[in-house]
């Protein structure tokens, strides 16, 4: 082998090639095989492979199958045995039965793959296809979460992002949950010890064991507690969903409710159910909504229940 | 009113005491049952050290000083070449293993026993109360919301189950009781928590190679077995 530096390496390689070729042509090619296979060996001249360069043609056996006699003189049931389905077209006829469960395989599990089965998505591992589908708690909510790219084609680097991304946001939603709250609770116990205050009368404004406090008749600026209760509500609960759809942390809070897993395990089973997911998203917010209005409920009601206490 | 009255109760010691119940519910929960359990142990071995209780954990703490200085003192001498004194020195630390064993068996015992004091205790401060108040006391008005302060439909829904409206029961005020206990201690705990940065996303940089370098790792050197042979 002369390696000068002016051949290029495709040049080499046909060289390579066209020389190797001039060898086969040759012959002695079984000779030069076991040559090869007993190499290292102690005992020669054991192995007896045959090269399939020095086979002879046996002709009329795999290729010809297709070219049947449609009137033969006898029937060869063999033929119809190995012939993979004489009835069908004439492109499958030439595969072998092995390639024939491989693809029926690839066919049935590329048409169960949402979208087609002929593309690369579609070629993928079936039990991979479920298991992607199983870990997407974004999917089907058209918000951005943090799943909504393909985590099997993620890298370590990328996996941890994502953890990272899930555990910021629900540090967030925690952040603004908490700033909420103060605010409620200020702006609600302001309102209770204005009215309390302003009112003066010890009974007007005062909750109590005795029945006796229902039967008294209502002052009016009583009434305005009610009214400031609800616009203080009104304008907290209008805030928190405005922030809550903006911010996005009302999937990110509802993505491990029960609920919503349950429908990504079921979607599996039934896809229709993805459509349902949207909706449980946007119930379970509204639901986040009335657990504000039922907890600032709760603080009045405390406040009331323990100056009841502290009035008798 | 006539089992507050049976039991001579007021409505308003059982606010209070339902309020106390769930609040320490809370506490406990917020805590957590198995620290409160190890605080109890370490309790326990401290004063009950001085009371004479935990007889056996000081006994173990000698035992095992007396097993350590022994151990120390078979391993600075030759076994070869004092073998009457090693074997002594030997046969008592297997003694005192088996005593530092049954010792620490019977600590795990006592330990336990704490811990099933704790739960019982737990137990009677906690759960108990609530059902009780929940049979005994379901029907028993607690308190009654001033007039005109919340309208009709408001009044409704805090009467629920089945009292009249104005007024509030057990249920309503338990539910209420837990969700303010538990927004206060999330709005005095959560200041203290670490806070989570913003995470960054890193990417991958692929490494310039130079083309002349691309293309000879691309065409390794072919190896001809035909040639070889």
């Amino acid at each position: 082998m002369s390696d000068s530096p002016s051949i290029s390496a495709e040049e080499r390689k046909r060289i390579l090639r066209e020389r190797r070729a001039a060898k086969m042509a040759k012959g002695n090619a079984t000779s030069r095989l076991n040559t090869i296979l007993t190499q290292g060996n102690s005992v020669k001249d054991v192995s007896s492979v045959k090269s399939v360069l020095d086979q002879e043609p046996t002709g009329a056996t795999a290729t010809t199958t297709g070219n049947h006699d449609l009137d033969p003189d006898h029937h060869d049931i063999e033929g119809f045995i190995n012939t993979p389905g004489i009835n069908a077209s004439n492109d499958s006829v030439a595969l072998s039965n092995s390639e024939d469960i491989d693809e029926m395989f690839k066919k049935i599990f590329g048409g169960q793959v949402p979208g087609n089965g002929t593309d690369g998505a579609g070629s993928e591992d079936p039990l991979a296809q479920m298991m992607k589908m199983f870990s997407q708690p974004g999917a089907g909510t058209g918000t951005n979460t943090p799943f909504s790219e393909d985590p099997f084609s993620a890298q370590p680097e990328e996996f941890k992002y994502q953890q990272q991304l899930v555990q910021y946001n629900t540090y967030r939603h925690q952040v603004w949950k908490f700033r909420f709250l103060a605010v409620r609770y200020f702006a609600l116990l302001a309102n209770f010890i204005y009215h309390f205050y302003i009112i003066g009368d010890s009974i007007s404004f005062a909750s109590s064991s005795h029945q006796f406090i229902r039967e008294l008749i209502p002052v009016e600026p009583a009434r305005s507690f009610f009214t400031l209760f609800s616009t203080i509500e009104v304008v907290i609960i209008a805030s928190y969903y405005f922030l809550g759809t903006k911010e996005g942390f009302f999937s990110t809070a509802t993505s491990n409710n029960f609920v919503v897993k349950l429908l990504d395990m079921g979607s599996m089973v039934l896809p229709q159910l993805q459509q349902f997911k949207t909706i449980a998203v946007r119930l379970l917010g509204y639901y986040e909504l009335l657990a504000v209005l039922l907890g600032d409920l709760s603080l009045v009601v405390v406040l009331f229940g323990l100056h009841s206490v502290l009035g008798n | 009113m006539g089992i507050l009255a049976a039991l001579d109760l007021h409505p308003y010691t059982l606010v209070v005491s339902s309020f106390t119940v769930l609040l320490i519910q809370q506490l406990v929960g917020f805590i957590g049952k198995s620290t409160i359990q190890e605080f109890a142990w370490l309790f326990y071995l401290r004063v009950g050290g001085k009371l004479g209780l935990s007889n056996s954990f000081v006994a173990h703490t000698k035992k095992q000083e007396e097993l350590h200085k022994l151990n120390r003192e078979k391993r600075s001498i030759s076994a070869q070449d004092e073998y009457a004194k090693w074997t002594k020195l030997n046969r008592q630390a297997e003694k005192l293993t088996a005593e530092v064993k049954s010792l620490s068996d019977d600590i795990a015992k006592d330990k336990s026993k704490i811990n099933s004091l704790v739960g019982v205790v737990l137990l009677f401060l906690t759960t108990l109360p609530l059902w009780v108040f929940r049979l005994w006391f379901r029907k028993s008005v607690l308190f009654y919301l001033p007039t005109g302060v919340f309208p009709y439909y408001v009044e409704r829904v805090l009467a629920i189950p089945f009292f009249a409206s104005g007024s509030v029961g057990l249920t309503v005020w338990m539910f209420a009781v837990n969700n303010v206990i538990s927004s206060v201690l999330f709005l005095l705990t959560f200041p203290f928590k670490p806070s989570v940065p913003i995470p960054i996303r890193q990417t991958k940089v692929e490494e310039v190679v130079p083309e002349s370098a691309e293309s000879k790792e691309s065409s390794p050197e072919v190896i001809d077995i035909a040639d070889a042979n």
